[in-house]
């Protein structure tokens, strides 16, 4: 069977460097000349099939404008497997902030993180003003993976992922390997999405569950359920289970 | 702008979310350098900084970057109104959650688990025989309740007959009474007990219900801390189109010749804005009047100690996290004692170190004194934190000026009434409209 492992991308970079416009290339094959700030779509995935059938998902985390304001939370590094930091090649600034980005990281993010430091904007060359021998120097000297990509036609920006996929499987640490994480699938924690538990279930004798025939578990529609939608606001009560009361019942077996 | 929110603390996070997705442009904004206020959990030299500045964290408990710690102790109670709202909204994806190992509750000397399995209940030395029978009765009549079937009401009116009356009925003995609304229905007094027996009766089924969910306690925890939940929703927001500003010091509430709000000052910036909401602490709290409006009022104080522990609380089974509630008659007090403990399991501290947090409702001027009896059933203690807090309490609706300031984080051990909060501030902002979830957009998966 071919390997399928699932990974936390995170993009960083200087607003307006093209961001937002790289990871909709790489997902939807789109671009747009006139992309906003981005708004609404901030959680996306794609899926890398490489050489030897191993599929690498990725979780793909945009900043949400969050790094304007030097507002982004502890949450967004928090297990990133990856961080595509971006420059734009025809600003020579935003290869600085990409460095402070790169810094950022290194102080905030696992040890283990894969970073690929890629200069977008390619189409632009005519008004580069980042050398490719500059980026690629200073990419050598921290260890980071380097490409340059034009979200606009495209050229790079599967390659940059693509190796960025290769390298991932091998790199990351135990945890991620596998079914990987995130991704509520695989979660070891607690689905909210779930109703009372099949362990619990089993400590209610048959007999109880038939004499107090309303306190058996049930699964009531629209609790926690995600897909849902017309769950009005107040009432909450009226939709609760009420199962463990059973268990407070069973005194009685004493 | 429409609205400038002030402070990160979880309410007014979860208000700028839900907004932005209602399709409101939000400026929201915090004096400190990270999210959370006064719902945040700090790394080390966060904590460090907010309660001993002249000093540094010991080298000895680890690294910084592993340590979240909870300023406000609280857990998510499985069925509650928290964990509808964090799945409505879809910042589950955000979030990852554990259950908290255990719930016990103090009683004659020593603390028993709140039975959670039938056989933890058979064991339970928390009642006696006859009075397991008794309580039996009790929680049959709870379960088989109909509002529309005068049958299983035994002739008891939810709205009109008190738990005294309740409790009487059933002949239940003052022990059970302390376990079943204090421990139970998480009352932090005994007020409740001449109050008519409805709400009592709802906190009760939300216990079990959420102790049904999952089994062990009724509560959840996130991952690395309380304060990934107002993170969870400012994302929310900005992807929404909501705007952040941390580290920005607020200056000044701006108002009209009318005291109408037109705007918040940064320094030599004003932003202007239709509405503002925000924490007492952006609206005066803690400062003298100096003639000026007095927008909040102080209601009471917390007393909160969070201990630093090498080893699980004693008599707990060796639990990676517990809840113990000392009822105030087991004490000789008017407000029960909680403690609250989460540990490396959670993501919050460094292997091997469990964090404790023991609070109350402050009733004298010693307030350390009052945890004391919370503070002895930890075992020794590494090192503790010790804070008092002010509740306040806004002055006016907001109606009128459009000034909106939200209540301060309670003694309570959930987030309800941070949830009833969120919902009374969204409907006088929202000009009396209630707050009705909606279901986030789906984004395209490649």
């Amino acid at each position: 069977m071919s390997k399928q492992f699932q990974f936390k991308l995170v993009l960083l970079g200087e607003s307006a460097v093209g961001k937002s416009s790289l990871v909709l290339r790489f997902v939807k094959d789109q671009f747009d000349d006139y992309r906003e700030s981005t708004i609404g779509a901030a959680f996306l995935t794609q899926t890398v099939t490489l050489e030897d059938q191993t599929s690498v998902k990725f979780e793909i985390w945009d900043t949400a404008g969050q790094e304007r304001y030097k507002s982004l939370a502890p949450m967004y590094y928090r297990n990133a497997n990856c961080a595509v930091v971006v420059y734009d090649i025809t600003q020579a600034a935003s290869l600085e902030k990409a460095r402070s980005w790169i810094r950022e990281l290194q102080r905030q993010a696992d040890p283990s993180i894969v970073i690929a430091l890629c200069g977008n904007k390619l189409d632009l060359a005519a008004r580069r003003q980042v050398t490719e021998e500059e980026a690629k120097k200073y990419a050598e000297e921290e260890g980071l993976m380097w490409g340059e990509t034009s979200a606009k036609t495209g050229e790079g920006v599967s390659e940059i992922f693509t190796a960025i996929a290769k390298k991932l499987p091998l790199t990351a640490p135990p945890s991620a390997r596998g079914a990987g994480r995130p991704g509520p699938s695989s979660r070891t924690g607690v689905d909210l999405t779930k109703q009372a538990n099949a362990e619990q279930a089993s400590l209610l004798p048959p007999v109880k569950r038939s004499r107090f025939h309303n306190a058996t578990i049930t699964v009531l529609p629209g609790v926690l359920s995600r897909h849902s939608l017309a769950i009005p606001s107040v009432v909450p009560f009226a939709y609760l289970p009420r199962t463990s009361l059973v268990v407070y019942l069973s005194f009685t077996f004493f | 702008m429409q609205v400038i929110v002030l402070g990160t603390g979880l309410t007014e996070c979860i208000l700028s979310g839900l907004l932005s997705v209602e399709g409101k442009k939000v400026l929201h904004m915090d004096r400190n350098d990270y999210y959370g206020g006064d719902s945040a959990s700090l790394n080390l030299t966060q904590l460090y900084r907010k309660f001993r500045p002249d000093q540094s964290p010991v080298a000895e408990l680890g690294r910084d970057r592993d340590y979240a710690l909870d300023l406000i102790p609280k857990f998510i109670i499985a069925s509650g109104e928290l964990t509808r709202i964090l799945v409505h909204t879809d910042v589950t994806r955000y979030l990852e959650f554990k259950q908290i190992a255990g719930s016990f509750v103090y009683r004659d000397g020593r603390i028993s688990k709140v039975p959670s399995t039938e056989m933890e209940a058979v064991r339970s030395p928390l009642m006696g025989l006859f009075e397991k029978r008794r309580a039996k009765k009790f929680f049959e009549f709870l379960q088989s309740w109909r509002d529309d079937d005068p049958a299983t009401h035994q002739g008891i009116d939810l709205d009109k007959d008190t738990m005294k009356d309740i409790y009487e009925k059933f002949g239940l003995e003052p022990g059970t009474q302390d376990f079943i609304g204090h421990a139970m229905a998480l009352y932090l007094d005994d007020d409740y007990k001449t109050k008519t027996a409805r709400e009592a009766y709802e906190r009760i089924i939300l216990y079990t219900s959420s102790m049904a969910r999952y089994g062990k306690s009724p509560y959840i925890y996130p991952l690395y801390g309380l304060g990934e939940l107002p993170q969870s929703f400012a994302r929310l927001s900005a992807i929404y189109g909501g705007t952040y500003m941390l580290d920005k010091p607020i200056d000044e509430i701006v108002t009209d010749a009318d005291g109408q709000f037109t705007g918040v000052r940064s320094g030599g910036e004003t932003v202007k804005a239709k509405q503002v909401i925000g924490d007492p602490s952006y609206f005066g709290a803690g400062e003298s009047a100096d003639g000026g409006k007095v927008r909040v009022i102080e209601e009471g104080k917390v007393v909160r100690a969070i201990c630093i522990l090498k080893h699980t609380i004693p008599g707990t089974d060796d639990s990676d996290s517990v809840q113990i509630i000392i009822p105030q008659n087991q004490v000789g007090r008017r407000n029960d004692i909680y403690i609250a403990m989460v540990s490396s399991t959670h993501n919050v501290c460094a292997k091997d170190v469990y964090i404790a947090i023991v609070s109350t409702i402050v009733e004298t001027d010693r307030p350390e004194q009052e945890i004391i009896p919370g503070l002895q059933l930890l075992g020794p203690i590494y090192d503790k934190f010790v804070s008092v807090s002010s509740l306040y309490t806004p002055t006016a609706n907001g109606v009128s000026d459009n000034i909106f300031i939200t209540r301060s984080y309670d003694a309570t051990s959930h987030f309800e009434t941070v949830v009833e909060e969120v919902q009374d501030v969204w409907k006088r902002v929202m000009g009396g409209k209630e707050l009705v979830l909606k279901k986030r957009e789906v984004e395209v998966e490649a």
